[in-house]
């Protein structure tokens, strides 16, 4: 089933300086997409908008056939969760923060339930978390903080998940259990959209990519066919060779 | 899990209910241990006199400090307090103003009081969208600064045009904070808009933490910013206005008390607020009670409230237990 299609999108912060033009896509559930750029691309300005925090000066973003700016903030926060680059600074408990991610599940004036707080539990048991419950979230590591992120967005039961940079602060340990935890959400049905820097981790785990450049789309489809040297050295400016090993391909700078 | 009903609740609702007989008997008139026993006279002094003036000072008290706590969420910054937005130093203009125009008409002062209170916040919530410098929370902030700062210099304006004798006196007095000669009169107008406003920010003290968040955060919550902010600011403020309007200024409540209740409860705002009220109202009526007892003169509340609170404050902070890492 079609979950999101972007038509002809364009928006600016400023007048007259616009940061995406005509931007035009269409995604299916259960599918990571990569989106890649130069840093200032419009890479997060997107995913902003997916979420609704602007409005388009052009353009329309139907979800499941339904325009998205016609669907109320709170019906929209079922479908659309959102993971930001960074952890917010509160002096929240992991256990208090995720349980925020049921807000949208929980009417205006009630206090979250046992099925709730239940919900929560089983997430962070299934991310490994579940011994930090009770810790203040600033306590943790950058990769578990991140992990936590996640988890908030999980119990929010939507349908699309945004990620904005997720791997970008992380050591390589806690980015390759970042990148499976996110991989794993496509098993669960998930439409995954998610901003990154690193090509090479779009070919790990992305099964489409999109590459944006000055505003525009400047190529989506399936992965491998997307990230070639060519374009990336275009865009980034600066020379890049391909290296196929064992049916795997990496994509590497040359100095 | 915290329990609504577990020690640390249980022991702070029968710390303020100590404190409320304690208050109930002690006074300048002798007033026997056993209510049963109290006729007369004393049953006038302890009913009409001793009993809305603790009641006054329990609202005014979880007031002060709910308001704060909620401040200090939504400005992600432990040290905000009701003085953040202007809105105390509003409300003690329009008490001060009152004083001066009508002098001693009790129901101007505080309705005046509480219009000035509701006006500075709404002047501060205008003027954050004016101001084009840094993100909505910090606008916020600065725009309380400005029209503190206005509010400040219009006290000192009214100081300086008031009848030094009569009038600037009784000015400086209610500014320091006082629950003096205060009835059931004070409380028929104040307590509705205290329990309402704490009544509607305690079903939605869950929701108040997502209002610390990002606002791509709070809005991929279902939570628009932009909307419930302010609206979640104006009844805090509303508290403010109302307290300060019938007690004068009374500092540190608000920025004191949220920082003991989140050491004892953690820092969601589900348990943070209940716990601000009781601490705040046992911390407020203790001082009211000291300020009409300790001396024969009665030592404006303020003051009270002020001593001792300062060292306590130091002595969280020294402990390092104050749950809020930058």
């Amino acid at each position: 089933m079609e979950a999101l299609r972007v038509e002809k999108l364009v928006f600016g912060y400023q007048p007259d300086k616009p940061v995406l033009i005509d931007v035009d896509f269409k995604a299916e559930y259960s599918t990571i997409i990569a989106v890649l750029g130069p840093n200032g691309a419009g890479k997060s300005t997107l995913l902003k908008l997916l979420l609704g925090a602007y409005k388009p000066w052009r353009g329309r973003i139907f979800v499941e056939g339904r325009d998205l700016y016609k669907i109320d903030i709170r019906e929209r926060a079922k479908i659309f969760s959102w993971v930001p680059q960074e952890s917010p600074n509160i002096p929240l408990s992991v256990y208090e923060y995720v349980l925020l991610g049921r807000v949208p599940h929980v009417g205006f004036l009630s206090q979250p339930s046992r099925s709730d707080t239940r919900i929560v539990e089983a997430v962070l048991e299934s991310l490994g978390l579940k011994w930090a419950m009770n810790r203040p979230i600033q306590s943790l590591s950058g990769g578990e903080k991140q992990l936590v992120l996640i988890a908030k967005a999980l119990v929010q039961e939507s349908k699309i998940m945004l990620l904005d940079e997720p791997t970008s602060h992380l050591d390589l340990g806690n980015k390759i259990r970042v990148l499976k935890t996110i991989r794993s959400l496509r098993e669960q049905g998930l439409l995954v959209i998610y901003t990154t820097h690193d090509p090479n981790e779009a070919l790990l785990i992305a099964d489409k990519t999109m590459i944006i450049h000055r505003g525009r789309i400047e190529s989506f489809g399936d992965t491998k066919d997307i990230l070639d040297t060519e374009t990336l050295s275009k865009i980034y400016g600066i020379d890049l060779e391909q290296i196929d090993i064992d049916n795997r391909t990496y994509i590497l700078p040359k100095l | 899990m915290r329990g609504l009903f577990s020690d640390r609740w249980f022991l702070l609702l029968i710390l303020l209910v100590l404190l409320v007989y304690f208050s109930l008997i002690s006074g300048r008139v002798a007033t026997p241990l056993n209510p049963l026993e109290w006729g007369g006279s004393v049953s006038f002094v302890v009913y009409e006199l001793r009993l809305p003036r603790i009641i006054l000072a329990v609202l005014v008290g979880s007031a002060l400090a709910v308001a704060g706590a909620v401040y200090q969420t939504i400005f992600r910054n432990p040290l905000a307090s009701p003085k953040i937005l202007g809105v105390s130093e509003g409300a003690s203009t329009g008490v001060a103003l009152a004083i001066l125009l009508f002098y001693y008409n009790r129901i101007f002062i505080e309705l005046l009081g509480f219009i000035f209170g509701l006006a500075a916040t709404m002047l501060t919530l205008y003027l954050s969208r004016v101001v084009k410098y840094g993100g909505s929370i910090l606008r916020l902030i600065l725009a309380g600064m400005a029209v503190s700062a206005f509010f400040a210099a219009m006290i000192g304006l009214i100081k300086f045009l008031a009848d030094p004798y009569q009038i600037l006196p009784s000015i400086t007095f209610w500014l320091l904070g006082s629950l003096n000669g205060k009835g059931w009169s004070d409380l028929y107008y104040a307590g509705p808009l205290i329990i309402s406003a704490l009544a509607f920010l305690t079903a939605i003290r869950w929701r108040i933490n997502v209002l610390g968040l990002s606002d791509e955060e709070a809005l991929s919550l279902g939570v628009n910013p932009r909307l419930y902010r302010p609206l979640t600011i104006v009844f805090a403020s509303l508290l403010v206005s109302a307290s300060t309007s019938v007690a004068g200024s009374i500092a540190w409540i608000g920025l004191l008390v949220p920082h003991l209740s989140r050491g004892l409860f953690g820092a969601d705002n589900r348990y943070v607020l209940p716990g601000s009220a009781l601490i705040g109202s046992s911390l407020l009526l203790l001082c009211d009670t000291l300020s009409r007892t300790l001396t024969s003169y009665e030592i404006p509340l303020g003051i009270i409230v002020s001593f001792i609170s300062a060292p306590v404050f130091i002595a969280i902070l020294s402990r390092g237990s104050m749950r809020w890492r930058r």
